[in-house]
């Protein structure tokens, strides 16, 4: 019979304890206050304001270290770690109440792009910017009739000699009025095959022409932007080596998709137990439900949906970690992201309706401003787990076709 | 991730099970027991100084899953990982001596309960004069061997009492389940057991919680082979002149199974590096798993029957075969109902 040796698991309770220590003498004692909420995240860019001298103290810190990106190369600003490591970063600075020092869609989407697609001069332009927060990134690609049929854009990106000239409409742009470059797949010919004729290619939002409006949620929230071109004119190049078309002209399509698969994976990220800001649903259930004398929750139905909803959690966040600890020993992750996003997406609904479960009519009562309770604003705008970073029904679409391969007809 | 042994280890017996047993084996009642323990495969858990292998935990997993996948009937789970597990574990040197090696040659497997209806009292003082009465149903493949691990309680301890079949006392009821397994139902009268029979674990849930964990293992590799039958069937039949495969309804309840199917791959590996490794949430993540594999083995068997439609449900087509054992499976170690009131009572509520 075959002999099995233990494997090793890369991550040692050496660099685990490493990791504790230095966050303990270098994280700024305000910045370990257990905030992990959203509105406490540092975001960067040229229009961030800091909340506090000591947010920014922890910014410069981390980046110093290579941890706002650590499994980024050192030359762009990383700390050369591997994907498991970065996630024992993660794990630490969540268990000692850390706020991550940076949070951004250059760091969990472009970034990644960059490093497989750019050139020498993109990833030196681009990727350091990104590690110490001095540029935030936003996405461009849905528009209003291109949305889980993406490669329906029509965004015209034209040849000028010098510059591309681009025009269109942009929608669903995350955070695109608090950002200073944006992303976007735009179309460069029309093609008989509509994923021909799309090229990917960074823009700066400081040039004239482009309009950013923000659109009002059901929740109350504005997290989502349009964004307007007109006559917007990009240069070909901003530096030696450094074109805003990231890969050829016409072949944007695969370096999207590529780009969506990280988006799909950071996305995985969420449990039932939300962003990660929040109370842990246990105590919420227990504080909200009780326990009877057998230290059982009080509602037997709650207390069987509560428990299916964990294991489904901890079967989720197994596959995570196991797709994680595959990228690490060099295999790609590709379609498999979508199985990732499609559960986690449904487990982190699952923990808002428990919760609103939990707390019966109160989340139901708004301020006397109209305004929802944060509990009900939360539960509401989970909705948008299933849709945005491609639908629940785009992610089955790409199952069925690239992990199962099921027939076109 | 498996280590690269492991997925040696995983061919290794999938190439065996799959030339010595699957449905044609199922249908004609064929068991292997000999054939496991030529092959080294009940000596997994065991030493090397008893004759065994030496492996751990996920390496068992793996043997169990392809049990599951070729829907092979043998003792081999239940009569020989299970308890030398257990004894490996819990009992002293001298019952080391006493039963691992029979244990790993096949030649004295030993049956184990879990759970089920009835219940057997304990009486008398041990180490010398305990006495057994009462008795255990569904206890898989118990006509293979020559004990019975038995959990007791005596004054609030657990015991794992070491009962020979052909101990004075000892009458059983043979019976085949659903699935062409053999089960037996056991009744005990007066039944004495010296003090080398009695096994004190530290730690009862352990067994319990390997035992949830190899059934939920095995019961991933028949809900894997069902997958697949019904992912065949929608890539070669034809309706409306396209194949089934194409229909949008189809290939989404396909791939929301195919991702139930890997997160409880990715959580019964899990479960199993957490056992091996003594990590302090191994008995939670072994409920989990259970609780997951049986709901979701179930799923995928109902669904893959109806794939397939009527074809489904002929005795002719595997299909069906499927559903039957992971719905016995389903009943091993604690089902999902049990597992999931578990997972509430680790966490606390």
């Amino acid at each position: 019979m075959v002999q099995v040796s233990k494997p090793a698991s890369g991550i040692g309770d050496d660099f685990r304890a490493s990791v504790r220590a230095w966050l303990l003498d270098n994280c700024p004692s305000a910045m370990r206050d257990g905030k992990l909420s959203s509105e406490y995240r540092c975001w960067g860019g040229r229009r961030w304001t800091f909340t506090s001298p000591a947010q920014q103290r922890w910014l410069d810190i981390a980046a110093d270290k290579g941890w706002t990106v650590p499994a980024w190369p050192l030359e762009y600003g990383g700390a050369g770690l591997s994907l498991a490591q970065r996630d024992t970063i993660a794990d630490e600075m969540r268990e000692l109440g850390i706020r991550p020092p940076l949070y951004s869609y250059g760091i969990t989407m472009l970034g990644p792009t960059l490093l497989k697609y750019g050139t020498a001069g993109q990833k030196s332009a681009h990727l350091p910017d990104i590690a110490r927060g001095r540029i935030r990134w936003c996405q461009g690609y849905s528009e209003p009739n291109a949305g889980s049929d993406l490669a329906s854009l029509a965004t015209r990106c034209e040849d000028r000699g010098d510059h591309w000239l681009i025009n269109g409409h942009k929608i669903w742009t995350s955070k695109a009025d608090q950002s200073d470059w944006l992303f976007a797949m735009v179309r460069t010919a029309k093609t008989e095959r509509k994923h021909e004729g799309i090229t990917f290619i960074l823009i700066d939002m400081s040039l004239p022409g482009i309009e950013v409006r923000p659109i009002r949620l059901i929740s109350g929230q504005s997290p989502f932007c349009e964004v307007f071109f007109s006559d917007v004119r990009v240069p070909k190049h901003y530096g030696p080596d450094n074109p805003a078309v990231v890969g050829e002209l016409g072949q944007g399509w695969p370096i999207g998709m590529y780009l969506l698969t990280h988006e799909r994976s950071s996305l995985g990220g969420y449990r039932l137990d939300g962003r990660g800001d929040e109370e842990p649903i246990v105590a919420c259930a227990i504080r909200e439900v009780g326990l009877d004398a057998g230290a059982r929750l009080k509602d037997p139905v709650l207390r069987t949906r509560l428990a299916d909803a964990l294991i489904d959690d901890a079967a989720c966040a197994a596959l995570a970690e196991k797709l994680d600890a595959d990228a690490d020993a060099g295999g790609e992750i590709g379609a498999q992201s979508s199985l990732v996003k499609y559960a986690s997406s449904r487990i982190i609904k699952r923990g808002y309706e428990l919760r609103m479960s939990f707390a019966g009519h109160d989340a139901l009562r708004c301020a006397a401003d109209g305004a929802p309770s944060a509990l009900a604003r939360n539960w509401l705008y989970s909705r948008a787990y299933t849709i945005l970073g491609g639908t629940s029904e785009i992610q089955l679409n790409v199952i069925a076709k690239r992990l199962l391969n099921l027939p076109a007809r | 991730m498996h280590t690269q042994e492991e997925l040696l280890l995983k061919e290794a017996i999938g190439d065996f099970l799959k030339a010595q047993s699957g449905p044609d084996a199922v249908r004609a009642g064929r068991s292997l027991v000999r054939e496991m323990a030529d092959m080294g495969f009940t000596g997994t858990l065991i030493d090397e100084r008893y004759q065994g292998c030496g492996l751990g935990i996920t390496a068992a997993c793996i043997v169990a899953e392809q049990v599951g996948r070729h829907l092979t009937l043998t003792p081999l789970i239940s009569a020989a990982l299970l308890p030398s597990y257990a004894i490996a574990r819990f009992g002293n040197a001298l019952q080391h001596e006493r039963w691992l090696p029979g244990l790993a040659s096949g030649a004295g497997l030993i049956a184990i309960h879990h759970g089920g209806k009835g219940g057997v009292s304990a009486s008398g003082a041990a180490p010398d004069d305990l006495r057994l009465a009462g008795r255990v149903e569904f206890i898989p493949d118990l006509s293979r061997a020559t004990a019975l691990l038995l959990p007791a309680s005596l004054a609030g301890e657990p015991l794992f009492c070491l009962v020979p079949l052909d101990e004075p006392g000892v009458v059983f009821e043979c019976y085949r389940t659903l699935d062409g397994r053999e089960f037996a139902n056991v009744e005990l009268t007066d039944v004495r057991l010296p003090g080398e029979h009695i096994v004190s674990p530290s730690d009862a849930s352990a067994v319990e919680s390997s035992g949830a964990l190899l059934y939920a293992a095995e019961q991933l590799g028949s809900t894997r082979a069902a997958f697949e039958l019904a992912s065949e069937d929608l890539k070669s039949r034809k309706q409306f002149g396209r194949l089934i495969g194409s229909f949008q309804a189809l290939q989404h309840r396909a791939a929301m199974l195919y991702t139930a199917l890997a997160t409880l791959e990715a959580l019964v590996l899990k479960a199993a590096k957490a056992l091996e490794d003594g990590a302090p949430d191994a008995p939670c993540l072994c409920s989990m798993a259970k609780a997951k594999a049986g709901r979701t083995g179930l799923e995928v068997a109902n669904e893959a029957i109806q794939f397939h439609g009527g074809a489904g449900m002929t005795d002719e087509y595997d299909v069906g075969l499927y559903l039957k054992r992971i719905a016995v499976s389903e009943r091993l170690f604690g089902d999902s109902h049990y597992h999931t009131d578990r997972v509430a009572a680790h966490h606390g509520f």
